[in-house]
């Protein structure tokens, strides 16, 4: 409990220093406010003198620049994170629209990411020193050298223009047409998939040689189990501890994943809504999506951190 | 990426010479560079000579658009063929590499510089100074960092100075970890209590008999954050955030690609390699000479 406590302080500086980063980048733009959000990125009009005066006032900048975060803070504390003056959309409304893509989309590849780590890395770790197990290592370390958007287009290449298998964009509604909306998710989630999976099976891998020395392992041998069975129900398990950590800090590196992969499979998510923003020059939403994408950055290391603490005890102890 | 986690994994992708399973016969493994170490140096060095002499040697203009020469494959005039703009793709490889190692050679430098000092103070001091730089990193590592150079990027500017202060910073926690961890190390070692008896300030203590010991696994270490580097630069290329065109750069031309894949898969695929060689040969030369200089390991 004292653990938990102490962390949930931890957060409240973190949580002021990255809402105050996010709320002060609108000051970041060259010249004024109000200019910069209002003129036109292709004719360089700013307004007429009603609307910036409007904006003015809904910025708050006339106030000092305290008072002005503390009324912005608390907006964003209540869901209001302002509106696009590019679409008239709330920000928040915009948000609750793209985050259930998002989610079906890391959900996805965590999956297919586990499905493919978890065979390799106990298949690996069984055959410790082998070819084969040298081999996958060589080729998990290249897989690694990949970056994101570099597999997605040599997937695209391959799957989506040579092959004709699966679109290589677009996204339909699951409740207008199911089998449309998974297929248009295989090759994103998949793409995400083969950047993290090398991580966890090396992990994986490394835990499964450890505890197949372990004297019980040894046992169940000489009591005559099955191979499938003593990794699967005797070693699995014990070696997935670090494995179920390592899923949980992965989430930090799959939101990055998934901007980069929403923008390059023209899927409408959260990471997509802010590269849109970024080309209209759509200030507010940017700073919003922004806001909101470091926010849940913030909660999910926490709730890792707890989760971590709950699967082994012995952090909340040391701390 | 560049972070990677376990143990002397380079010393199992090995192929080459005998894998002798002594002890001795491993650490002299261990001391070795290598084929695969060689090989990528001199794929780096390749490429890095490239890109500086595009400033005196005669490269063909990578901006200029030879309408009768678009979509073109392999040939004498344009050695590894056109873009579909007719441009000259060979030449837009190296000067597009210039953008990239502009970034991983300054960049790493700068965050090295702060890492350093912020690394081997906490180790150095301990306690409250060690509390504080903890609580830094921690705040540094609260921002996802495409997340935040988007933002510094899109409400600051595109230039290339914004570009290599934002990706600096995502470097400075990867140095503080390393120069802290060696800090810790070498600051219990006789020759740093000799000198402590001697009465040598700390300043001297951390200058003269820390620093050259702590900087060789540091300096080592920025060859993994140099890749990791070029990973940032070109996501953001690519994203179309970054340095803004005309300026080729290897994630906008893997982008600007991505319309050609049934015309003329080469535009993307041709950057998409350069950039897999390069990562790739910095993750192996800085895996192995992380392996080499790591303490806990050569001690063994």
């Amino acid at each position: 409990m004292a653990y938990l406590r102490l962390k949930t302080l931890h957060l409240i500086p973190v949580f002021f220093l990255v809402t105050f980063a996010s709320f002060m980048m609108l000051n970041l733009l060259p010249g004024d406010t109000v200019d910069a959000i209002l003129s036109d990125a292709d004719t360089g009009e700013i307004g007429s003198v009603e609307a910036r005066e409007a904006l003015r006032k809904e910025l708050n900048l006339d106030k000092p620049l305290i008072v002005r975060y503390a009324l912005w803070l608390g907006n964003m504390v209540q869901g209001d994170l302002g509106r696009s003056y590019v679409t008239t959309q709330p920000v928040t409304e915009a948000l609750v629209q793209r985050i259930p893509v998002s989610l079906e989309l890391m959900i996805m590849s965590q999956i297919l990411a586990i499905a493919m780590a978890i065979p390799i890395g106990i298949y690996s770790g069984y055959h410790g020193g082998s070819t084969v197990d040298r081999g996958i290592s060589a080729f998990a370390f290249g897989v690694l050298s990949v970056p994101v958007f570099v597999a997605g287009t040599i997937y695209i290449w391959i799957f989506a223009i040579e092959l004709g298998w699966l679109p290589s964009s677009g996204h339909t509604d699951f409740s207008r047409d199911p089998w449309g909306n998974i297929k248009g998710f295989i090759l994103p989630a998949l793409t995400l998939a083969t950047i993290e999976f090398p991580i966890l099976m090396r992990v994986l891998r490394v835990d499964v040689i450890s505890t197949l020395q372990e004297d019980y392992i040894a046992l169940a041998k000489s009591k005559g189990m099955t191979t499938w069975y003593i990794l699967f129900h005797h070693a699995l398990r014990p070696s997935s501890f670090t494995f179920v950590t390592l899923l949980g800090l992965q989430i930090g590196q799959l939101i990055t994943g998934t901007v980069v992969i929403e923008t390059l499979f023209s899927i409408p998510g959260v990471g997509k809504l802010l590269i849109d923003s970024v080309d209209t020059r759509d200030e507010i939403m940017v700073q919003g999506v922004i806001t909101f994408i470091a926010i849940v950055y913030v909660v999910v290391n926490l709730l890792v951190d707890l989760l971590y603490a709950v699967l082994d005890p012995r952090v909340a102890r040391r701390a | 990426m560049a972070n990677g986690t376990s143990s002397p994994l380079i010393s199992r992708l090995w192929p080459f010479g005998k894998r002798e399973e002594t002890v001795s016969a491993r650490i002299e493994d261990q001391r070795r560079l290598g084929v695969i170490f060689w090989l990528a140096t001199s794929w780096i060095l390749l490429i890095l000579a490239a890109t500086i002499s595009t400033n005196f040697l005669p490269f063909l203009d990578p901006l200029e658009q030879d309408y009768a020469a678009v979509n073109e494959r392999w040939g004498a005039q344009y050695w590894v063929g056109t873009d579909h703009l007719g441009r000259d793709m060979f030449s837009r490889l190296i000067h597009g590499a210039g953008i990239s190692f502009r970034v991983a050679f300054t960049s790493p430098f700068i965050g090295m510089a702060i890492g350093l000092t912020l690394g081997m103070c906490a180790g150095y001091f301990r306690g409250k100074v060690d509390s504080g730089v903890s609580i830094l990193i921690d705040s540094i590592l609260a921002f996802p960092n495409i997340v935040l150079a988007i933002a510094v990027l899109f409400f600051a500017g595109p230039t290339i100075i914004n570009l290599v202060l934002v990706i600096a910073f995502y470097t400075i926690p990867q140095f503080t970890r390393v120069a802290r961890a060696n800090t810790l190390l070498y600051a219990q070692r006789e020759f740093v209590v000799a000198a402590r008896a001697q009465g040598a300030s700390h300043l001297r203590i951390l200058l003269r008999e820390l620093l050259p010991n702590v900087m060789v696994p540091v300096a080592a270490y920025s060859l993994l954050v140099m890749s990791f580097t070029i990973v940032l630069e070109g996501t953001l290329s690519f994203l179309g955030v970054g340095i803004p065109p005309p300026t080729p750069t290897w994630g906008r031309m893997i982008s600007e690609g991505l319309d050609e894949l049934s015309e003329n898969p080469f535009i993307s695929m041709y950057p998409s390699l350069f950039m897999f060689l390069t990562i790739l040969s910095l993750n192996l030369m800085g895996d192995r000479l992380r392996t080499m200089t790591d303490v806990k390991a050569s001690s063994l």
